[in-house]
């Protein structure tokens, strides 16, 4: 084993990609300030999903791997999909039940 | 023969280092194998002790023995009883058990490897498993287990049971579990020697694979699910907990995304090992390779797609209910070509009754009425009057237990001259695989039909109608203990007076044969030669040695390279 | 550090080669993080399902926490991802002094992040802001007197600072030489874990910091808003400047717009709460306000007692479970930074006996790995849980 067989990230590369999450962090906090609406959760989560890729890429070097190991973590996070899909269809549909019954119910008070 | 001095000395992974540290400390996959044996295999006592239990207790319809009479004192021992029984048999038997065991022991061999990827990391398995298997106890001894299995919230977090330790316990094994998943998957991936493809692969060993991928994405979750419950139970954290605004069927989903796959944790290893030991029994090579071996995958991802089956009716809603009841049917599937290419391999085949064999053929049997009988459970409009029904117990012992115990015990019979270098005597260990089947039958059909006349299950007591069903299933019961006594019988009368092993006494192709019996500590002493591990052509009865002996394939026009000396 | 031709110091006896002991290794590691993936997603899962359920108390429960932390923080990981990424490729470039410093800065942030979250978590337990168990926030509007949370804080800072010392101490006594092999991994295990553990006082001391110059963040960050023509809707931070409790008051300013998505529940209220009307719910909560919210049943311990019983206010019912999420994903997060300490410090100590080479240079990069994946992970939580509106 020697060193040509693997990937050596420059330095450019590992202070360039630095920043750049650097900047997508502050770009984050600052947008959180202003009222996007309906667009925040989008926004928010896409610039996430950015600084996990570059992450990703290059500081775990998949951009240079083996495609295998972008294929463990894509289809981990495929099955987390799957998990949280099912989960939460169902829990729509029968969160009415809850609604219902803690309408019907109502609260009881404090007691000390 | 001619032997070399090197394979005349006696040397194998068995005496070649001495003391209980060259155990504890071991680091040889085929020892580590071998203590995973005789723990999952005490752990099976232990159940059983508690599976025994619990049918004596339903001789009578009252609740009235586990009590000595307070019906009150009975029901409570019986709960606990039952949910010791499951928990143990799932978590520290049943999931364990081909893999912690055969899999270690055979699955480097078979691939052709020295060893598995990580041979502390197995180790650290094992112990992870002994760890596991001290907090069940404890639980057992504190002050008892009754939540089920299922540890379904609110009950889990409010009851006085030993919830803590059980949980603990069931997050240990499952870093055991991983670890072995994990194992596996890099050996095979990693460590398969020149000519070994994908396609050369046993299908032993295509079966661990899979199971090693379920083992790798879904017990995590079952991971933070114990955590997540073991917060709730000390501080309340509410997730679960209807009480502080939390949601039970949320627990039931985190449950079942890991416990559906699990189920198939349980059954590919098994489903593994009958298509290994088929062609060898029907000397005729497996009909449908790369049917059966992709079947093994489709087994391991759609598993992930069904879990929902389990709460048909636990608050589930009516929509997700029905995709999880049409997604349920995909599992038969690959399951029926499984079934198919087995029946397809035996057709036309020289089937010889071999004590794996009747196991083997039991399984058939047992897997089929099991898999079966899971489709009026999958289905959601015949589910609803059968859940939580005899029917179901019957159902789910029958694929368990008819499928991954017996074909466990296939397996342990086929490789045990190979693991410990003894043959056992045959006439008693098909009277062990007739027995075992006998009184399994007698045990659990009863229970079907119990189901359908409406015996619901988890309860110590019952109308006096259903007695003479309970007394037929006790009766299977105890003849059921009985069998696997014998069975054990025959194993262990072996290890002091059976003959010893010929390298290959069953004729089969696969790797593990080639070594010796018992196999040296470095497997091979020379990394063999892969060819198709279903070919039995060149393989001769030896009756000299009792054993199979590998022919120089003779073709037409092409000499022998080489004359034996003594010819 | 040179190495036989055929056969490495470091090969196990069961691998043909170092490439394929490097390549086990590393499709290991991936297939555990993949694992971690799995692990993590039952919390994230139960975030996603209780916040669309309930979007306006997530919503309202997240201005509890204090996002220029959260972001501090951020930073401070992705800067140790960095040194990680950096220390891996000296490893690659038999770079030993270069290995070690990358190893101990990464500590260095890891214990940074810890004293960030030690102050979060203390001040939130002064406060009674816990787990839906245990919650009992302040009453909305009031100013709890947080000086024995700060005292507590304090005195971790100087515990911290004091063990790492002595930690360090004991390092520097053991002998640190980047030029002699052999006989300085106690010193740089010593040196590195002291290195951890008294970053942990300097993250006090930073969040501490940063709080105290929260009002100028907010008002530059108001700045930027009204400087780019948005509505700066808030007039309150300047009354409380300096204190630690200006993210309770964001939690009153910003409640009004969130609101409309409360029908379901608003309209089994006792009151009904008008849905652009920012003052009611803290109406609708005053009966409440500074109560403990006891549920009857809820005991575990005496099952007579179990009666299903609605908490008065719904809202701060499931703001209680919002906390138990967060508590939950941060602290196993936590855990995981603890475990990553424990073994990039064994790591260092390896470098420093300088076993790592090009020809060798797989733990650094397993640790790497695991160490990006929790950075990972924190890149999703800190929106999920200080930033999403």
């Amino acid at each position: 084993m020697s060193s040509h067989t693997h990937h050596v990230t420059s330095l450019p590369a590992l202070f360039a990609t630095f920043a750049a999450l650097i900047f997508l962090t502050f770009i984050t906090v600052v947008l959180a300030a202003f009222p996007l609406g309906e667009l925040d959760m989008v926004v928010t989560l896409s610039i996430a999903v950015v600084k996990a890729a570059l992450v990703a890429l290059v500081f775990m070097q998949l951009m240079y791997d083996k495609v295998l190991n972008s294929v463990i973590l894509v289809g981990s996070l495929l099955f987390v999909s799957l998990f949280l899909g099912f989960s939460l269809m169902d829990s729509l549909q029968y969160q009415s039940q809850i609604t219902n019954f803690v309408e019907d119910n109502p609260p009881a008070p404090v007691t000390e | 023969m001619i032997a070399t001095a090197a394979q005349l000395q006696p040397s194998n992974y068995l005496n070649c280092s001495k003391g209980w540290k060259s155990w504890a400390f071991t680091l040889d996959h085929k020892r580590i194998g071998v203590m995973y044996l005789v723990g999952v295999l005490s752990a099976f006592l232990l159940g059983g002790i508690f599976a025994i239990i619990i049918r004596l207790e339903l001789l009578t319809p009252a609740a009235d023995m586990l009590g000595a009479g307070d019906a009150t004192a009975a029901k409570d021992r019986y709960n606990e009883f039952f949910t010791l029984h499951g928990a143990i048999m799932t978590f520290l038997f049943i999931i364990p058990s081909i893999p912690g065991s055969l899999g270690n022991f055979f699955l480097p061999i078979m691939l052709g490897a020295k060893d598995v990827a990580f041979p502390r990391m197995n180790l650290m398995s094992f112990y992870l498993w002994v760890g596991g298997a001290i907090f069940f106890l404890s639980a057992l001894l504190m002050t008892g287990l009754d939540t089920g299995w299922t540890f379904y919230t609110p009950y889990s977090v409010e009851t006085n049971a030993a919830v803590i330790p059980a949980t603990i316990g069931v997050f240990i094994l499952g870093f055991s579990s991983i670890f072995t998943g994990l194992n596996f998957v890099v050996t095979i991936n990693t460590m398969r020697p020149p000519g070994m493809t994908w396609f050369r692969m046993p299908l032993f060993l295509w079966a661990t694979y899979s199971t090693a991928i379920i083992q790798l994405l879904a017990t995590p979750v079952i991971g933070i699910t114990v955590l997540l419950l073991l917060a709730e139970y000390t501080l309340q954290i509410g997730i679960f907990n209807p009480a502080y605004g939390g949601d039970p069927v949320l627990y039931q989903h985190f449950f079942w995304f890991y416990s559906h796959p699990a189920v198939y944790i349980m059954i590919l290893p098994a489903m593994g090992i009958i298509s290994e030991l088929l062609p060898v029994f029907c000397r005729k090579h497996i009909f449908g390779y790369k049917f059966i071996a992709f079947s093994s995958v489709a087994i391991a991802l759609i598993g992930f797609l069904v879990w929902g089956h389990h709460m048909f009716v636990s608050s589930q809603s009516k929509m997700t209910a029905a995709i999880f009841s049409f997604l349920t049917f995909f599992v038969a599937i690959p399951s029926g070509i499984k079934v198919f290419n087995w029946l397809a391999t035996m057709y036309k085949g020289n089937i010889r009754l071999a004590t794996p064999m009747c196991y083997v053929l039991s399984f058939l049997f047992l897997f089929t009425i099991g898999g079966l009988t899971g489709l009026p459970l999958g289905a959601l409009s015949t589910d609803r009057p059968l859940h939580d029904t005899y029917f179901v117990v019957a159902h789910f012992h029958y694929v368990m237990m008819g499928g991954t115990l017996i074909a466990f015990l296939a397996g342990i019979f086929y490789w045990w001259p190979k693991m410990f270098g003894k043959m056992y005597n045959e006439f008693w260990g098909k009277v062990s695989a007739g027995i075992v089947f006998v009184g399994f039958n007698l045990t659990f059909f009863p229970m079907f039909i119990l189901g359908t006349q409406g015996q619901a299950r988890r309860y110590a007591s019952y109308e006096p109608v259903f007695q003479p069903l309970h007394i037929t299933a006790t009766c299977g019961a105890l003849l059921l203990g009985f069998g696997l006594c014998v069975a054990a019988a025959v194993l262990v009368h072996s290890l002091f007076y059976g003959r010893k092993a010929p390298m290959n006494p069953w004729g089969a192709a696969t790797l593990e044969w080639t070594c010796t019996s018992p196999p040296i500590h470095h497997n091979f002493d020379e990394t063999p030669w892969v060819g198709d591990p279903y070919i039995y052509d060149n393989l001769v009865w030896d009756p000299e040695i009792e054993g199979y002996v590998e022919r120089t394939p003779s073709r037409p026009g092409m000499k022998p390279l080489e004359q034996p000396a003594h010819a | 550090m040179t190495d036989h031709a055929d056969h490495h110091p470091f090969q196990a006896h069961h691998f043909d080669d170092m490439e394929q002991q490097f390549d086990a290794g590393k499709l290991g590691m991936w297939l555990f993080l993949a694992t971690e993936v799995l692990f993590f997603s039952g919390m994230f899962v139960a975030y996603t399902i209780f916040r669309v359920n309930h979007p306006e108390v997530f919503v309202n429960a997240h201005h509890f926490l204090d996002k220029w932390l959260g972001a501090f923080n951020t930073v401070v990981l992705l800067a140790s991802s960095l040194s990680v990424a950096w220390g891996v490729r000296c490893a690659q470039l038999d770079s030993r002094k270069g290995l070690i410093a990358c190893l101990v800065f990464t500590l260095a942030c890891a214990g940074l992040f810890m004293g960030v979250k030690a102050v979060e978590y203390t001040l939130k337990f002064y406060e009674g802001v816990f787990w839906a168990g245990d919650y009992a926030p302040p009453a909305v509007g009031s100013h709890p007197d947080l000086s024995a949370a700060f005292a507590m804080v304090n005195n971790i800072a100087i515990g911290t600072a004091i063990v790492g010392g002595l930690f360090m101490a004991g390092g520097f006594v053991s002998g640190l030489s980047f030029s002699k092999l052999g006989t300085q991994m106690r010193g740089w295990v010593l040196l590195s874990l002291g290195v951890a553990v008294a970053s942990v006082a300097l993250g006090i001391v930073s969040a501490q910091g940063i709080q105290a110059i929260e009002p100028q963040l907010e008002a530059a960050q108001n700045g930027l808003k009204s400087a780019l023509g948005f509505a700066v809707e808030t007039g309150g931070h300047d009354e409380h400047g300096g204190t630690h409790d200006g993210e309770h008051d964001d939690h009153d300013h910003d409640k009004g717009e969130n609101h409309d998505t409360n029908k379901a529940l608003e309209a089994g209220a006792e009151t009904a709460v008008a849905a652009d009307d920012s003052a009611t719910l803290d109406e609708d909560l005053e009966p409440f306000a500074g109560q403990p919210i006891k549920v009857p049943g809820a005991d575990p311990m005496d099952p007579n007692k179990i009666e299903l019983a609605i908490p008065a206010s719904t809202e701060r019912r499931y703001e209680g479970i919002f906390f138990s999420i967060y508590y939950a994903m941060t602290g196993v997060h936590a855990l995981h930074i603890l475990g990553g300490i424990g073994v990039i410090v064994w790591i260092t100590g390896r470098s420093a006996l300088g076993q790592f080479s090009h020809a060798y240079f797989g733990p650094v990069e397993y640790i790497g790995l695991y160490w990006h994946l929790v950075d990972l992970i924190w890149i999703f939580l800190f929106p999920l849980l200080y930033l999403i509106h």
